[in-house]
């Protein structure tokens, strides 16, 4: 039995998982996406990864940007070392592509502000 | 000086603003968005965290997302946005508002019937919390360092501790930690955490990043750039207890503790401000100056941009339908275990949806029964099943029920259920 928080949505609703053979159970959720990320949790915790990558203009030095699906958490260090060495010189607007298959996860990055074209 | 004419001037170009200047065009209104900075967006400009708009979008977004969605919003609209323009004087002028607007274009003038204050709030500083020991380099808000971080790309220090354990300094926890800055811990000197459980779990626990409660920092050390500070263990009445001294060797100190509403302007104009630093309003947002609206963080703190948004919207619709006329004003009156309730009254002279109030609890609570009393007789009831003072909670009260006069008595209690 594994107790947990939620971190699906602002109510935060303190969950907790048990593992019975191959089936989680999960109590304590208001909702269907609390119940899977119960389960989730216990057996493959994922997260979207938020950060900022470097560019090549001054106006504009970091841009954030997220993991355009969840990724799982044990592979963010290797997701961030990738993004590490990234440096954006397109003018790459809200939601553009900036990497392709993040720590081989298959999910891309994408960028979330539009601060590139607005300083242009 | 060139003076120009709308109906509303929006006064802030953040979340709330934004929410409240689109609310006022779609009244009809024309409206002006004055924003001091070159961009729209307010603070969520370098909040690249996610966990915004579920409430307003349904999906889970990061802070610029849920700014650019907005501003998109604004640009497909002829609200006249005003960036890098700053309100130098603001006063009222036969029953009109005028504002001075200075910007790289000079000088120039905006009248307005009707204001909405979106001007956001501020962090309490280093200055504030009284800390003993030298003044070197390296302590500075989370909120700065969030900006050194996130806009300008840069670490503010490789060896951090977090003084406070509001919500930026727990999201800059782990934005430091994956930027690649060793975190040493968030000292918080109350009992409990001071900001919303779930970042304390996705930013604190996720990242094995110690939280010490009832603890704080007593001083620091460090000429020109911060070496170490001390921490100790505080007591129930928070102070520092004797012999708990530890150092803890680090170059940055994160302060996270606290946000105060912002409301230079409103005091330019006479509003009065209540004991959350927001000035006193009724359920429309108007301030108790007739036409001055105040919406968002400039209002009331809230943990969530999709609250700011809402009660933002409100303030723009009312602005824009706002008529001189007199109120009748009805303030809520909350027992102890009220925190702060925002709005304070209702004015029942313009009573049309059901009114709106966001709230907290003093200390924390389990299940819990909010119950409003108008002249003795029940016209709310709601459960909580639980309450904690960093986390604002909503009610609304049946408009139907509020037959209001100036001798209304409207109560608030706060009762434990089973």
């Amino acid at each position: 039995m594994t107790k947990m928080l939620c971190i699906v949505c602002p109510v935060g609703c303190r969950l907790t998982a048990v593992q019975e053979g191959g089936a989680v159970t999960v109590t304590g959720n208001l909702c269907q996406k609390g119940e899977a990320f119960g389960a989730a949790e216990l057996q493959n915790p994922m997260r979207t990864l938020q950060t900022t990558v470097r560019t090549v203009f001054p106006d504009a030095p970091a841009l954030p940007v997220r993991s355009a699906g969840e990724i799982p958490k044990g592979l963010i260090p290797a997701a961030l070392r990738e993004l590490a060495d990234i440096v954006v010189d397109t003018r790459t607007g809200c939601g553009g592509v900036i990497l392709d298959n993040l720590a081989g996860t298959g999910i891309s990055v994408i960028a979330t502000s539009d601060i590139l074209r607005e300083a242009e | 000086m060139i003076s120009s004419h709308y109906d509303v001037a929006v006064i802030g170009g953040g979340p709330a603003g934004m929410a409240a200047a689109l609310a006022a065009r779609e009244a009809g209104s024309k409206v002006i968005l004055i924003e001091r900075e070159a961009r729209l967006g307010g603070v969520l400009k370098q909040c690249v965290h996610d966990g915004f708009g579920l409430l307003r979008f349904g999906e889970r977004l990061t802070g610029p997302e849920y700014a650019y969605r907005y501003e998109t919003l604004v640009r497909n609209t002829d609200i006249t946005v005003a960036t890098g323009s700053f309100v130098t004087r603001i006063g009222q002028d036969g029953g009109a508002f005028t504002a001075a607007l200075v910007s790289r274009d000079g000088l120039r003038a905006v009248t307005a019937k009707s204001v909405v204050l979106a001007t956001g709030c501020r962090e309490r500083t280093a200055k504030q919390i009284g800390i003993h020991g030298t003044r070197p380099a390296g302590i500075l808000t989370a909120g700065t360092a969030q900006y050194y971080v996130n806009i300008l790309g840069k670490l503010p220090g490789k060896r951090c501790l977090v003084l406070g354990s509001g919500d930026i300094g727990l999201i800059m926890a782990r934005r430091l930690t994956l930027e690649g800055a060793s975190v040493l811990g968030v000292y918080e000197a109350k009992p409990t955490p001071g900001g919303l459980t779930r970042n304390v779990a996705q930013c604190l626990d996720d990242y094995d990043i110690p939280l010490y409660t009832s603890s704080t920092v007593t001083r620091v050390f460090g000429r020109n750039r911060l070496e170490a500070v001390e921490v100790s263990a505080v007591d129930a009445a928070m102070r520092p207890v004797p012999g708990t001294e530890t150092v803890v060797e680090c170059d940055c100190l994160l302060l996270s503790v606290g946000l105060i509403p912002e409301n230079e302007l409103a005091e330019k104009l006479g509003v009065p401000l209540g004991a959350g630093g927001g000035p006193v309003s009724d359920h429309n947002c108007m301030t108790l100056a007739d036409g001055v609206f105040s919406c968002g963080n400039a209002l009331h703190v809230s943990d969530l941009a999709d609250y700011v948004s809402e009660s933002a919207a409100l303030a723009g619709a009312r602005a824009a339908s706002y008529r001189p006329g007199k109120r009748t004003l009805v303030f809520l009156q909350p027992d102890e275990r009220f925190q702060i309730v925002s709005p304070q009254a209702i004015d029942g002279s313009r009573l049309t949806d059901d009114p709106v109030f966001f709230f907290r609890s003093a200390t924390e609570k389990g299940r819990t029964t909010v119950r409003a009393e108008l002249d003795g007789k029940v016209i709310l009831e709601k459960r909580y099943s639980q309450l904690r003072p960093p986390e604002m909670e909503r009610f609304s009260l049946p408009a139907g029920q509020l037959a209001l006069t100036a001798s209304s008595k409207l109560t608030l209690r706060m009762e434990d259920a089973v």
